[in-house]
């Protein structure tokens, strides 16, 4: 009753107020790294590697030079509906270019994360969960899963069937394109989901009983139980060039935003509507097509890069296959 | 010796019936891959935290602030002092709360910071007409008049914990992780300035007639 009230009354407050879709989008992101790239090189940050900001700053605003002259349609925006109308894919062309950074020659090796602690005892198939102490007397859950088959397809899909994850059928390539991996994303238990909140309680009552019992630990690590998974993902490769396919399922809609390098149009095959994203990165093309399959209620994504050999018409023809396999599925 | 940003993955959001909100955890997951990377040095790699939740911060820093250039200008000082902080980030609050929480004492501290400065005019040259105090200030879009005039009747810190329950939809967890204290005492705050609202806008309802079902906001800024 009481939760009901409180519902009622944020309702209330919230009618009173501007949504927030109609408060107008910033991006402010460059000038934030700017600003971070000015303070570093007059030595404010004591961070790890002060000096590589220097070759950071002058490659980002070099690829924005670069970039400018190829800078196609700045927010274009395309948007794939279902057939009540809902958009369930959003497609946008950023304002800005992909940047290109200098990586480091070798990584420093700072102390592993809390993170690369559970990973390293983890175990293939597994979902570990692992908590630490908010510090103020609360506790949260984070997880790390490894769900990575290298073996081939037929074990993928054997994995992603008896997830019920959504399903991708092994895609028609060019010659000399081999298996690499395939893996599914488990859905994690959370406190506030009707179906995964029984085991997030199960995991918060198990690490709160740990606590007490093993006090003075830093981190309390799981092993949670999953049933089914919601995204599952594929890649094969040739020497040269990567394909990747997604697909997730119960999405209520799928965001993407490309950097202005890229150029996208809708094309219409087999009776669905695919966007289809293009562009030319320091002289190698790379594409990205999307699609919603609206009787599986599954999105599906496939991108491709790193080969001069991999043709527009060669990936189009590896997204057409896909979306007829998929949707007589 | 050169590598490339990867293109951000795509957004995929799913609706939790629970909570009503559109979120995705297995998003929150992945950033806090790319935080792991930072902290690692791949500082290149902030860029995606920034374009993931300048919007949010935004919006929260718009609404406490109620000045659209402030905000802005708080939302790069928000992510500039998180970088500084984020080495210390430790995987325990989830991610936007940490950040709702840097945003939170900086919006409060702008706050007072201007009520300084009103008081100073004030003493330097008696009354000053022309100096708005924040509240009046504050962009008259944002709210409706009712909600405005309640919101002006609380503090700073009553304000925050209002937008961020109602607005930005925080569960009592993460606004408590944002306060810095226990879910119950951040509900206990909510329900103290909600009901410091609820009886302002009865106050105005008696006094001019306002029906609240009449007021919902239509305006784009």
């Amino acid at each position: 009753m009481e939760r009901e009230r409180s519902i009622h009354a944020c309702e209330n407050i919230k009618a009173q107020g501007l949504s927030n879709d109609q408060i107008e989008p910033i991006d402010i992101s460059e000038a934030v790294m700017r600003r971070i790239g000015e303070r570093q090189t007059a030595g404010r940050f004591q961070g790890r590697a002060p000096h590589r900001w220097a070759f950071i700053c002058a490659a980002i605003g070099l690829a924005v030079m670069l970039s400018t002259a190829s800078v196609l349609a700045a927010s274009e925006y395309l948007q794939l509906r279902n057939r009540d109308g809902e958009v369930k894919v959003r497609s946008e062309i950023a304002d800005h270019p992909l940047l290109v950074v200098p990586q480091p020659e070798e990584e420093n090796s700072p102390a592993p994360s809390y993170r690369d602690r559970v990973l390293a005892q983890i175990k293939p198939g597994q979902l570990l969960a692992y908590s630490i102490d908010n510090g103020n007397g609360t506790r949260s859950i984070q997880y790390v899963f490894d769900t990575r088959i290298e073996s081939s397809y037929t074990d993928f899909a054997q994995l992603a069937a008896g997830k019920s994850a959504p399903a991708i059928p092994e895609p028609e390539l060019p010659d000399g394109f081999a298996f690499d991996y395939g893996s599914v994303h488990p859905i994690l238990p959370i406190a506030d989901n009707d179906v995964t909140h029984a085991e997030y309680d199960r995991l918060l009552t198990l690490f709160e009983q740990r606590a007490e019992s093993e006090p003075g630990k830093d981190l309390y690590v799981e092993e949670a139980h999953w049933t089914e998974a919601n995204s599952s993902e594929l890649e094969y490769s040739n020497r040269q060039a990567t394909v990747r396919i997604q697909a997730i399922k119960d999405a209520i809609g799928m965001e993407a935003l490309f950097p202005s390098n890229y150029s996208q149009q809708i094309h219409t095959i087999g009776g669905i509507e695919v966007i289809l994203a293009q562009a030319e990165i320091q002289g190698f093309p790379n594409f990205a097509a999307i699609w919603y399959d609206e009787v599986s209620s599954t999105h599906y994504r496939v991108s491709a890069s790193g080969s001069v050999e991999l043709t527009a018409e060669a990936f189009n023809r590896i997204v057409a296959s896909l979306v007829k396999l998929t949707a007589s599925r | 010796m050169s590598a490339i940003v990867p293109i951000p993955a795509p957004r995929v959001l799913y609706h939790n019936e629970s909570t009503g909100r559109e979120e995705n955890p297995a998003e929150d997951q992945s950033l806090e891959r790319t935080i792991a990377q930072i902290q690692q040095g791949r500082q290149e790699r902030y860029v995606e935290v920034v374009r993931v939740y300048q919007q949010a911060m935004y919006r929260y820093c718009l609404r406490l602030l109620g000045h659209r250039q402030d905000a802005e200008d708080a939302v790069q000082d928000i992510f500039v002092k998180a970088f500084e902080a984020i080495p210390r980030y430790r995987y325990t609050t989830g991610f936007s709360s940490w950040l709702y929480a840097i945003a939170h004492r900086h919006c409060l501290n702008q706050l007072r910071n201007r009520n300084r400065q009103t008081r100073l005019l004030q003493r330097l040259f008696g009354s000053v007409p022309s100096a708005e105090s924040p509240e009046q200030a504050m962009d008259s879009k944002l709210f409706s008049p009712p909600l405005m005039s309640a919101m002006a009747a609380l503090s700073p810190e009553e304000r925050s914990v209002i937008i961020l329950r109602v607005f930005e939809e925080r569960t009592y967890e993460e606004l408590g992780a944002i306060l810095g204290c226990k879910p119950e005492a951040a509900k206990k705050r909510f329900n103290r300035a909600r009901m410091k609202v609820q009886r302002k806008w009865d106050k105005r309802r008696e006094e001019s007639g306002w029906n609240e079902n009449d007021q919902s906001m239509h305006a784009k800024i």
